[in-house]
């Protein structure tokens, strides 16, 4: 083990002094010098997945910035020779954009407080409260975890239009509000309060629905960021619901509204398309920017149940 | 009613007084019904409405014809037997399965290699996860949009790359050999991002004193992955392989945006592609809810199967 150990060393010790100042210094920003070798390999793949994933981002930017000469034309370039600010302005322009964005922010607000009511009132009753038919009615809650949102798409949009719902925000907002996750989710959480704060609260001559306010909710604050950023994350980019649910622009959202911009589209006008699928990813890049550790934590407790 | 609870409050709370020494959590239990209800009746509602009912609507439309604008007229079992007689749903069926056979497998690999590169004390290991995490925020519609425009027969990415290469213009979309697997590359990558992160939460669950008895046992770096890291990290890959294949089997937005009309000969029509299509372009709504409860049945069977096989191969501790 010794002496082969001794070999690697000897062979790789010329080789780092043959290599370029330029790029010694690279390799030393990288933190590839001296023993790391491996380690080297593995950040130039890890690099080159890197580089594939940010890929179709940098490909979409730069395209929304050029004109239909330059990306109908060869060669691959990310810098624009000419910027394009224009492709923005003219999607605003050519479809309602400014409508689309507002739509889609008050569907999200609306789905967000309605998840979190509905989802922390059920989860904390199941932890909280002891009544006849507890145990069978958490599990007809939990089996809806089973049945995914295409499997009741044409029955919900039969009852939305019964109710007139159709091209309303209750029609896209409230069958889309049930998620048996957060109920599940609150309840394990409300299930590990310790009782002695309940109690106390109780005996202090608190209703349940006080205790709940002042003591249960305060204390799953970290939870209600969790969920509430993942109904965001949900809400925004929901997309098959919506394109049903909402058949007028006034009511539509940025995820169908690109879709059909897109669909409509014969002249293959991608500068138009990129800018308008810049424009709609954005505002949760920049979510993701600022509340990252809550989105994960959220996304990692979906994972707790398996 | 309301003097009713405060009443029961009261006596409950004498009633542990006498018997002093009984769990505290005995106070206030007969008003607890009621608040139960409150609590509870909202959501139950809503999924007694948007899920049960839905479902059983569903199930009786299935055995009709109905177009919204006329009542549902009775059709027995036509729209089974149209479906499964018809070659265009099992072509349907045929490529979800695909999708979800490949495409979840595919994607459990990747964000194993990744994860266990990222888990790894590298430099920059945040920009990294930054860069990994970036399709999960993305709109999928919006990144289909932009898929698309790789694909683009020779001005997308992909032609320019490979133009240099002496590969001559490919028509990913159009050519029923490829326009399945340009569906899936793109599912791959999208679905990774989500991935990537549960794998990595269930690597930083595993306890290092595994690895270092491992060490001290003389296992060699492989022998650690298969013998520590792969079965305790099984719970984490049961739980991608149940959810990931749960969402594979509704695979719709790419498909609608990278081949509209379900690809060429149909080689990348997906069952939900096929629901939305009757429904909302056919108005044939039993047809869809048909289509709809036997995706339901599938998915069930799949995940039963997986559960049912969780035995062998996943480790609980």
């Amino acid at each position: 083990m010794g002496p082969l150990r001794v070999t690697v060393q000897r062979g790789a010790a010329p080789a780092s002094s043959a290599v370029s100042a330029t790029r010694r210094a690279l390799e030393g920003a990288l933190g590839l010098v001296g023993r790391h070798g491996p380690r080297g390999a593995l950040h130039v793949l890890l690099l080159a997945l890197a580089f594939l994933y940010v890929m179709p981002f940098l490909w979409m930017i730069s395209t929304s910035l050029k004109g239909p000469a330059e990306y109908l034309g060869t060669g691959v370039s990310l810098i624009p020779d000419e910027i394009r600010w224009e492709n923005y302005v003219e999607v605003f322009e050519r479809v309602p954009f400014a409508k689309f964005y507002w739509n889609t922010i008050v569907v999200t607000v609306l789905r967000v407080v309605a998840q979190l009511a509905l989802a922390a009132t059920a989860g904390y009753a199941f932890a909280r409260f002891r009544f006849k038919g507890r145990t069978l009615l958490f599990i007809a809650v939990l089996v809806i975890l089973m049945v995914p949102p295409p499997i009741t798409l044409v029955p919900n949009f039969v009852i939305i239009r019964r109710l007139g719902w159709v091209n309303t925000y209750a029609g896209l907002v409230v069958p889309t509000i049930w998620s048996a996750f957060g109920v599940f989710l609150f309840r394990q959480f409300f299930l590990t309060l310790p009782r002695d704060l309940i109690d106390a609260a109780k005996l202090d001559g608190c209703r349940p629905w006080r205790v709940f306010w002042h003591v249960g909710l305060p204390a799953a604050r970290s939870h209600i960021a969790a969920f509430g950023l993942l109904v965001a994350l949900y809400s925004w980019n929901e997309f098959l619901w919506s394109l049903v649910a909402a058949t007028n622009d006034d009511r539509r959202v940025i995820s169908v509204g690109i879709y059909l911009f897109q669909a409509d589209n014969r002249q293959e006008e991608w500068g138009l398309m990129m800018a308008a699928a810049t424009v709609s990813i954005v505002p949760l890049l920049v979510v993701f920017a600022i509340a990252q550790k809550h989105l994960i934590r959220g996304i990692t407790l979906t994972g707790l149940k398996g | 009613m309301m003097s009713a609870i405060g009443v029961s409050d009261r006596a409950t709370g004498d009633s542990k007084s006498v018997r002093a020494p009984r769990r505290r959590r005995d106070v206030a239990s007969r008003g607890e019904g009621i608040w139960a209800f409150n609590f509870l009746a909202p959501f139950i509602v809503g999924i007694a409405v948007f899920y049960y009912i839905a479902i059983v609507a569903s199930w009786y439309f299935s055995f009709t014809r109905y177009s919204l604008l006329r009542p549902p007229m009775w059709l027995g079992l036509d729209n089974y037997r149209f479906l499964i007689e018809s070659d265009i749903f099992r072509k349907a069926l045929w490529n979800t399965a695909k999708l979800t056979v490949v495409g979840v497998p595919a994607t459990i690999v990747l964000v194993i290699g990744l994860g266990l590169a990222l888990n790894s004390k590298i430099r920059f290991q945040s920009a990294y996860r930054l860069v990994f995490f970036l399709p999960l925020v993305t709109m999928p519609v919006a990144s289909a949009i932009v898929w698309r425009w790789m694909y683009s027969p020779d001005t997308g990415l992909f032609d320019q790359l490979l133009g240099p290469l002496g590969v001559d213009r490919v028509e990913w979309l159009s050519r029923p050999g490829t326009a399945l697997w340009a569906v899936l590359a793109m599912e791959v990558w999208r679905q990774s991002g989500l991935f990537l992160l549960i794998v990595l939460a269930g690597l930083q669950n595993i306890p290092q004193v595994y690895y270092e008895a491992a060490t001290v046992d003389g296992a060699n770096a492989w022998q650690r992955f298969r013998y520590v890291t792969l079965p305790l990290l099984s719970p984490s890959l049961f739980f991608l392989a149940v959810t990931g294949s749960i969402a594979a089997f509704q695979t719709f937005d790419a498909v609608l945006v990278l081949t509209p009309g379900g690809g060429p000969l149909n080689s990348t029509r997906t069952v939900v592609f096929d629901i939305h299509g009757s429904a909302f372009e056919s108005l044939r709504m039993g047809r869809a809810s048909a289509a709809s409860l036997l995706l339901l049945a599938v998915i069930l069977a799949v995940t039963a199967v997986q559960f049912r096989m969780q035995r062998r191969w996943v480790h609980y501790e």
